[in-house]
């Protein structure tokens, strides 16, 4: 047989390649870091402050940074989030808190890890941005965890310089917090799984009826 | 298991790339229409699998059925397990896109370990399937461990090898069950080990 299920799987895959940019160039000033997403699961949070923008940085233990990981931000004294958004390819995230206390970080790459920091912030680095640029910063570390989110309210005050954003991305932006926010995560999962199964399904159907064809041709 | 962009230097990863490509259109040319659903089931399979974490040591590990793919598909694993990452990559962002090439490889080695495992070792039946289901999952992981280690990264990934022996136990039984269902019921798939 010349032609073969598959050069027919390539043509397909390539098509949905191209039309899906999601996965693809790595964003500029992307943390150089080693590590296998799925090798070690436990997830970082490191955060730093420039001004009133608090930047929180999600990486897998050793430094693949948890990209398109949900994350969710809580004000002090409240137990509802108060925005949610999603890590950008290098795993960032930049808020505003617009006031002082105790706020928390959770980041959930849907996979089964999560992590949770807590994250120091005065009064001069609340949303109205001062003039001085305060360097400060919360680090450390939400622990791993897999249902239970362990939580790492130890702040260290240990400067770490906030990331330069060298190219906004579409999906970095956080939205504001809506009553479904939580519950779309599972369900988006699921759609994820049956979008890839259908993929699979279709693209199987499609190499059986090519090859099919090709071999009733052959034996005519 | 899967490898992320940015970890391995660019060159390698586009002649893995080349590489895996070359290998998938061997291993999958020619291929008869009787093999397609079953590998398209395998495919779903390996896609679907490594969504579905268990705690293992402090981590959370996957099953990758890279072994069983390679019994039930030989060579054909190949094209199979390229498509399955491609997908995870794609809509998981579960790897990196540039490294599938090096993922695929990797992966593949450890299915067409298992299926020569499964094929030429002079033991019962059980045995070669667990051997088989743990050989595609140390083969890989010894494989990503050494690549990161020649990229200079440091040795305390060597710990989740502990993590990975308990998978390859649980993937051994599971190949094991799966061999011996199958063996059961549908013994003819057993039988069209291709190529």
């Amino acid at each position: 047989m010349r032609m073969n299920g598959a050069l027919t799987l390539l043509l397909f895959l390539l098509l949905s390649a191209v039309q899906s940019p999601a996965a693809g160039a790595s964003p500029a000033g992307a943390v150089p870091s080693p590590e296998g997403a799925s090798l070690a699961h436990g997830i970082h949070i490191q955060v730093s402050a420039e001004g009133g923008i608090h930047i929180a940085r999600a990486f897998y233990e050793g430094g693949t940074p948890v990209a398109g990981g949900d994350i969710t931000i809580t004000a002090p004294d409240s137990g509802e989030a108060w925005q949610t958004g999603r890590t950008d390819p290098a795993g960032r995230f930049a808020f505003l808190p617009d006031g002082q206390g105790t706020w928390t970080i959770q980041v959930d790459d849907g996979r089964g890890h999560r992590a949770r920091t807590t994250v120091q912030v005065r009064a001069e680095q609340t949303a109205a941005l001062p003039e001085t640029e305060t360097p400060l910063q919360g680090v450390v570390a939400g622990s791993h965890s897999h249902e239970h989110a362990d939580e790492a309210t130890h702040s260290h005050e240990h400067a770490e310089e906030a990331q330069p954003f060298s190219s906004p991305r579409t999906d970095a932006g956080g939205t504001l917090t809506h009553p479904q926010g939580e519950a779309d995560h599972g369900e988006g999962r699921v759609w994820q799984l049956l979008t890839g199964l259908g993929l699979i399904a279709g693209i199987t159907g499609t190499a059986y009826g090519y090859t099919a064809r090709r071999k009733g041709a052959d034996t005519q | 298991m899967h490898i992320a962009d940015g970890i391995i230097a660019s060159e390698i990863c586009v002649a893995a790339d080349a590489a895996c490509l070359g290998a998938v259109y061997v291993m999958g040319r020619a291929t008869d229409p009787d093999e397609i659903p079953r590998m398209g089931f395998v495919g779903a399979a390996l896609f679907a699998v490594s969504l579905v974490h268990f705690p293992v040591a402090g981590t959370a590990m996957h099953l990758a059925l890279l072994g069983l793919a390679g019994v039930l598909l030989g060579l054909r694993a190949v094209p199979v397990i390229f498509l399955a990452l491609l997908f995870q990559s794609l809509i998981f962002q579960h790897g990196g896109l540039i490294t599938l090439g090096l993922n695929t490889l990797n992966m593949s080695a450890g299915a067409v370990a298992a299926w020569a495992a499964w094929r030429v070792l002079p033991v019962p039946e059980p045995v070669r399937a667990f051997v088989a289901g743990g050989v595609g999952i140390l083969l890989p992981a010894s494989l990503v461990m050494g690549e990161f280690l020649l990229s200079g990264y440091g040795r305390g990934i060597l710990v989740l090898y502990g993590a990975y022996a308990v998978t390859a136990l649980v993937e051994g039984f599971l190949t094991v069950s799966v061999v011996g269902f199958l063996r059961r019921t549908q013994p003819e798939i057993m039988e069209t080990t291709a190529p």
